[in-house]
């Protein structure tokens, strides 16, 4: 078995780097950084943390990152594909919140909104003043997992949040931004890498 | 008893017109002079001291009523501390308007002394007189006295509230008298007013002091009523807004007027009208005199192909009350649109007066009038206003 | 614990601190595992235009929502309210149409409705709003920008949406504006000739006279129960209990009342009225029949019409066959063409001039063509009966409307944030020079006015000329809702450089729009209204319940920033914030009513949430008219009822002559023209379960009556059982005009030939593509977009034939809404 301490921080900033993802967009200078190639070192971390059936989707995450280069207006671009995903302006435009595919579906502001505000107040957390999201948007959520994986909470209850909270609605939410015609496939892949980690360690936890 | 009188008025004569013989002309004119000086500070003294409030208050119908509203208000207490007295406001600065004034106020010693006002009930049934003095005082100088402590010009527009100065300071540019619309600033309004539009009753206002001569022509101010007979026991019927009339005969404060309008030959008839085949009010007689005779004369009966209504001319001679006509009937109008502009806007986009007839007017207008809260004195002066300003009238329509 | 160093020791962790971001979390202020108390949140008041409401308020959120106990019928409606703020429709940010964003003027349209959408910032999106007001103000002129079309917003008087927007826009440059609306547009153009006012907008015979004193009630297509659920503003739902009053007395067989609709409607349900069922858009015909009765059995008035009226004897001709077009209007010619039958239609003119009957009109009767004709008919058949001024008897317009018929109380209302300039404002464009054109159009030909700028048409006596419009400014309003013939409408959208929408959810006008502005909820902001628009029965206070979700802001914050950008924004709020309107409000409503009515001042207002005015006295409509009808004179030409119109004679119109008569429509059921190739007579009413396309987006509540996810279309059992088609299906609604699906609900309130879909279904197309399928079910997809006549212009919504089949296939996904529809 891996460092569990080495594993730990590389989950943790794994998160972070997800959260900032779906969060907003790609702005100016991020765009410089992934062109420079400084998502490397996560690059090379992230297989580790999926299962090996899923390692091709690393290499076509850095393809795209890659293909970015060959166009002028990649930001614009990307700010798109990230609306059309994230942003929901009608026409199926998928919507990344729990509530939505709670119960009955379609719902804003549900059951899995207040259990996420009441997690956030018993960690003594709030959404900062940036964030005009509700709590159960995913990039809040993996956010706080993060937070978990750095203050090193107990795996029980890490699986718990990760299976009930995340993985019960995610699988959904992914599908459909695959059926959305974007130009990049960077969020799709974000979102694919993202689940099979998810997958694997709520897989993991129970195992151990 | 004449005699006695005229004998001691022919003797003081006798004195007064003879050269003095013992007194020399230094102690006579000296004398003379230290007497004016005595009269004149005792006058002054005198004058002062019925110029201060506690002369005023001194008096109960002032002290219980007036000045107990006054100390309600911002000119009796407030953060400066500075205040007004009554005499600030009432009475005027100006030497000879001052002693007009006192002169004037010997009335109101006949109030006092004959109880007048001097129960509350009694107040209350004059305020309304009182007020309308004071009133037309203030407005006959364009608020002097107010002038002494505010001025225009003075007037830091950015220091005041911003619903304050969207008032002023159109006001100050049009040097508008305090009164206008300060009414009850520092006393009690009487009932009767507390509703009244400040600009229209400005235009009241000045038709209260102007004076008709005869063969010029008016127009009344407000609809009032019109009478058969000199005495005004018998009343004829209404005029409208804006009614154009001409004075063939003045008796004092009372007009012998005549009137020529248009009137639909449907039923009595008694519906006069502006103009031919226009339904533009300009008066509404009552039943029995609209088929006078003697009162109204006809002329020949038209046809009007627009509706296929026949219309007559009548002329109606009639006596009223001066005090309700204007010569120039455009400040009417000014206050007119302003009251239109403000009531009409609410939800939409009022529409330009042009952009309907005059006989388009009255449907469109009665479809939304009752979204507002004018009263039907000011719904007639809006509907005539647009009728006159419609598309009729006005140059260019679109 | 991992502890910062190990952080660093990871392999992760030498990705660039750029890529991570700030965390989206920070530690509260609070101790950690401090929970907030579970409080039971606070209880606040407000209104809507489907009435007042209290909610309760747990935890930032809105808990529970329910009626206003003042309220004793309130609609279901009020259920929708929680989905009406929280729904995944919901407009979260400012938004720009990417194409529109690279290229601007130059962009390509073709595309729009189905482009894709980028987030952009508060700063930008108003930068470029102002921008293109300067663009086009300099560039072209104030002939190519349109902002005053109408809608019906949301309700409080501060925050009217359409007072912000034209205020702001109207301190920018001038605009073309519109004249009438979709709601009433022939009735209120026609009736001043006729009655001398508009009519339909205004207060009616109160109930209480009607019912003791009517023996007949006629609702011609008119469905009051329906209608009455919803207000201009606060709904107080005051005429309810005068419907259920009158069920009492139908049963009790003290008055009858009848129903003339091709439909069973549900007030004809409810009060058990008898149905006269006739053909679709024949109702002047009928109308005609009646008038032949009543003349030639001498049943008509002969002292009214002479005493009050002008005009007859050349009506009458025409009934008489012995002008114009030389037929006689008997009930059998009648009966030819509304399916009444002969008989019938005397012994209904025959009964209604027999007793004190009160015919009350609904509005669906003049959205059709030659819409102006019904309603002066009307007026005329109610001449001839001679009962105008009494109570219980006469004509009403507008009793299915915001309360009309609950008597006023008198007192006024709260005035509104101004929708104009102020004195001795002017735009900083004042140019006024309209290129030639007409500076104000009517309403519902702008659609024509896109596609034909230039062009002159007649409009009520005068010549429009179109302006060439490059821009558009939407708000409180969604044209994709009520305009008809979406296709034809597309293509005109096609047309126009920039469109600027203001809204608060992704409705097909948002859709179809280059910027997309987020506005809140009335929920999410304070302000006052007037409870009742009719009966104004008080003052409501509108409690701010949750703040402004996602990004959103008030209009009056965001035509601020705009002001701003120009210097003027002091101006245009008067240097006043929204508690200092509200006080202004407040406090001039309160002296208006001084001496009359009692007002406390305006903080105990606040608390209480409501100030109640008593009911008013009962009232007869034209009652002054009859008593002197010189002294209260009608706004008509002459001041008299005008049957017949010189006026509209002198403008010599083909489609509207000086009396009513029945003019043939372009598409007409029942053996009309069209009929055999699409024999479907569509309806498209008011909703049931809306206001207009407001709460469509409603997800929670939206599913209590969607059909498979659809728009229901209501049919009779012939029609579906000649097609195969069971309720529950989904049907494609078809004819040369688009397609649409909808869900179908088989019932027999409708009959052969006969289908209703209820406007305000959210238009949601699978593409771009003109003709495209609407998924939905918006009817005005397929409705026509022709002028009533020359005179008015208005909509002809109604006159609209279709053809249906069951759909087969793999069903396409409603596409209107936000988010996807397979959860």
């Amino acid at each position: 078995m891996t460092n569990p301490v080495k594993e730990g921080a590389d989950k943790a900033v794994a998160c972070r780097w997800w959260a900032s993802v779906l969060f907003s967009e790609i702005d100016e200078k991020q765009l410089d950084l992934y062109g420079k190639g400084e998502l490397g070192p996560l690059l090379e971390g992230l297989p580790h943390l999926i299962p090996e059936e899923d390692a091709d989707l690393v290499e076509a995450l850095r393809q795209d990152i890659e293909s970015w280069k060959k166009v002028t207006s990649a930001r614009l671009i990307l700010a798109t594909d990230y609306a059309s995903l994230f942003l929901g302006h009608g026409r199926e435009g998928p919507l990344p919140y729990a509530s939505y595919y709670y119960s009955e579906g379609r719902r804003l502001f549900a059951k899995p909104h207040d259990d996420m505000v009441e997690r956030l107040n018993k960690a003594g957390l709030q959404i900062n003043a940036q964030g005009q999201e509700p709590a159960d948007h995913l990039a809040i959520m993996v956010s706080y997992l993060a937070l978990l994986y750095e203050e090193s909470h107990s795996a029980a209850y890490i699986a718990t949040f990760i299976t009930e909270g995340i993985l019960s609605w995610l699988p959904q939410f992914t599908k459909h931004c695959n059926n959305v015609t974007t130009e990049f496939q960077f969020y799709q892949l974000v979102l694919q890498i993202l689940q099979a980690f998810l997958q694997k360690e709520a897989e993991e936890i129970r195992g151990a | 008893m004449i005699t006695k009188l005229k004998n001691l008025a022919l003797s003081f004569w006798r004195v007064m017109s003879k050269p003095a013989t013992k007194i020399s002309l230094g102690v006579l004119a000296f004398g003379g002079f230290l007497t004016g000086i005595v009269f004149w500070g005792g006058f002054n003294t005198a004058m002062e001291m019925t110029n201060t409030e506690q002369f005023c208050i001194g008096c109960h119908e002032m002290r219980d009523n007036v000045y107990v509203e006054l100390q309600d208000t911002i000119h009796y207490t407030n953060r400066t501390g500075v205040r007004a007295t009554c005499p600030d406001c009432h009475v005027p600065h100006n030497w000879s308007h001052k002693v007009a004034r006192k002169m004037q106020a010997s009335k109101e010693v006949f109030g006092w002394v004959f109880g007048t006002i001097n129960t509350k009930e009694k107040f209350e049934a004059k305020r309304l007189e009182l007020a309308q003095h004071e009133w037309a005082r203030f407005a006959a100088n364009n608020s002097l006295e107010c002038r002494s402590c505010h001025n225009y010009d003075s007037m830091d527009w950015e220091k005041m509230s911003p619903a304050a100065k969207f008032y002023m300071q159109p006001a100050s540019e049009r040097n508008v008298g305090c009164i206008e619309c300060h009414k009850g600033i520092a006393h009690h309004l009487p009932i009767n007013d507390s509703g009244v539009n400040p600009i229209l009753a400005k235009v009241e206002q000045g038709a209260t002091s102007q004076t008709l001569e005869e063969g010029k022509q008016y127009f009344v101010v407000k609809p009032i009523a019109i009478y058969e007979d000199e005495d005004l026991t018998k009343q004829a019927g209404t005029l409208s807004y804006a009614a154009p009339v001409k004075v063939i005969e003045k008796k004092d404060d009372k007009v012998k007027l005549q009137l020529k309008g248009w009137r639909k030959d449907k039923g009595f008839g008694r519906v006069y009208h502006s103009d031919f085949g226009k339904n533009i009010r300009v008066a509404v007689m009552e039943k029995d005199p609209a088929q006078n005779p003697d009162l109204i004369s006809v002329g020949l009966s038209q046809n009007d192909p627009a509706t296929g209504l026949d219309w007559s001319e009548v002329t109606v001679e009639f006596w009223a009350k001066e005090g309700a006509f204007i010569p120039d009937v455009a400040t009417l109008w000014n206050a007119a649109g302003e009251i239109y502009s403000s009531n009409c806007s609410t939800c939409h986009a009022q529409p330009d007066p042009a952009h309907f007839d005059a006989n388009s007017w009255p449907a469109q207008f009665n479809g939304m009038v009752g979204f507002t809260s004018m009263d039907p004195s000011t719904q007639a002066l809006v509907l005539t206003y647009l009728q006159l300003h419609s598309s009729d009238y006005a140059e260019g329509t679109h | 614990m991992t502890t910062r160093r190990d952080l660093l020791k990871g392999a992760a962790a030498g990705v660039a601190a750029g890529l991570l971001g700030p965390s989206l979390l920070t530690k509260t202020a609070l101790a950690q595992g401090t929970v907030e108390p579970a409080a039971d949140g606070v209880w606040k008041i407000t209104g809507s235009h489907w009435g007042a409401i209290r909610a309760r308020v747990d935890r930032g959120k809105v808990a529970e929502v329910v009626p206003f106990e003042d309220d004793q019928n309130p609609t279901d409606m009020y259920k929708g309210i929680h989905g009406l703020i929280y729904n995944p429709s919901r407009i979260k940010y400012p938004m720009a149409r990417v194409d529109w964003l690279k290229n601007r003027k130059n962009s390509d349209r073709t595309q729009r409705g189905d482009n894709r959408f980028v987030r952009i910032t508060w700063d930008q999106a108003l930068d470029l709003f102002y921008e293109e007001l300067e663009r086009v103000q300099t560039e072209y002129g104030p002939w190519a920008l349109y902002a005053g079309h109408t809608g019906w917003r949301q309700t409080g008087q501060f925050h009217s949406c359409t007072n912000h927007m034209n205020r702001a826009v109207s301190m920018h440059g001038n605009y073309v504006k519109k004249v009438a609306d979709y709601s009433t547009g022939a009735g209120q153009t026609m009736l001043p000739y006729t009655l001398g006012s508009t009519e339909v907008y205004s207060q009616g015979t109160s109930w209480p006279l009607i019912l003791d004193n009517a023996k007949v009630i006629v609702f011609w297509a008119n469905d009051p129960k329906k209608n009455l659920q919803v207000g201009w503003t606060c709904e107080t739902h005051g005429s309810m209990k005068y419907l259920d009053e009158l069920r009492d007395k139908v049963a009790a067989g003290e008055i009858r009342v009848i129903s003339v609709d091709p439909v069973k409607t549900k007030t004809a349900n409810h009060v058990g009225a008898e149905h006269l069922y006739l053909n679709p858009q024949t109702d002047v015909p009928f109308m005609l029949g009646i008038a032949h009765t009543l003349y030639n059995e001498g049943l008509y008035d002969k002292d009214f019409i002479g005493t009050y009226t002008l005009g007859f004897d050349d009506f009458i001709q025409y009934v008489q066959g012995k002008a114009d077009d030389g037929i006689e209007k008997t009930p059998e010619w009648a009966a030819n063409i509304c399916g009444v039958d002969a008989d019938t239609i005397r012994a209904f003119a025959r009964l209604m001039a027999a007793n004190r009957t009160q015919l009350v009109y609904g509005w669906a009767l003049q959205r059709q063509q030659h819409g102006e004709q019904p309603y002066w008919m009307a007026a005329v058949l109610a001449s001839m009966l001679g009962q105008i001024g009494l109570p219980g008897g006469g004509i009403s317009y507008s009793h299915h409307y915001s309360g009309v018929g609950v008597p006023t109380s008198g007192a006024a209302m709260p005035g509104a944030f101004p929708l104009n300039l102020d004195l001795g404002m002017y735009p900083e464009h004042d140019s006024e020079n309209f290129n030639g054109a007409s500076r104000v159009i009517p309403v519902a030909r702008w659609v024509d006015c896109l596609l034909n700028p230039g062009e002159q048409i007649n409009h009520n006596g005068n010549k429009v000329t179109f302006p060439d419009i490059k821009m558009c400014v939407f708000t409180g309003c969604n044209p994709f809702h009520h305009h008809q013939d979406h296709n034809r409408m597309r293509e005109a959208f096609r047309k126009l450089e920039t469109v600027v929408t203001v809204d608060y959810s992704w409705n097909a006008t948002c859709r179809h729009s280059d910027l997309v502005l987020p506005a809140c909820t009335q929920f999410e902001r304070n302000d006052i209204d007037g409870y009742g628009a009719y009966s104004n029965s008080g003052v409501l206070a509108m409690h701010q319940l949750v703040d402004p979700l996602f990004q959103s802001k008030t209009d009056f914050e965001i035509f601020t920033e705009l002001t701003h950008r120009f210097g003027r924004n002091k101006e245009y709020t008067r240097d006043m914030d929204e508690g200092q309107w509200l006080r202004f409000l407040y406090g001039e409503c309160k002296k208006a009513n001084e001496g009359k009515f009692d007002m406390p001042e305006f903080d105990q207002f606040w608390e209480e949430g409501i100030v109640r005015f008593p009911e008013g006295k009962p009232w007869v409509r034209h009652a002054d008219f009859r008593k002197d009808p010189e002294l209260n004179a009608l706004g008509t030409p002459s001041g008299f009822i005008e049957i017949t119109s010189r006026r509209i004679e002198g403008y010599g119109y083909d489609d509207c002559g000086p009396y009513p008569k029945w003019f043939e429509k372009a598409e007409r059921s029942h053996g009309g023209p069209g009929s055999d190739k699409h024999p479907l007579w569509l309806q498209s009413c008011h909703p049931d379960q809306r206001l207009h396309s407001q709460m469509c987006e409603s997800d929670e509540y939206r599913e209590t009556y969607a059909v498979q996810g659809r728009e229901p279309i209501y049919m009779s059992p012939e029609d579906a059982a000649a097609r195969g088609i069971a309720d529950g299906d989904v049907v494609r609604v078809f004819n040369d005009r688009g397609q649409l699906l909808a869900g179908a609900r088989v019932s027999d309130n409708y009959p052969q030939g006969v289908v209703r879909i209820h406007e305000g279904a959210w238009y949601g197309p699978v593409d771009a593509s003109i003709g495209a399928l609407d998924t939905y079910g918006d009817p005005n997809t397929l409705t026509m977009d022709v002028g009533t006549s020359q005179l008015a212009q208005a909509t002809s919504a109604n006159t609209c034939l279709v053809e249906m089949e069951k759909f087969e296939g793999p069903l396409p996904p409603v596409t209107s809404f936000g988010g996807p529809t397979e959860v």
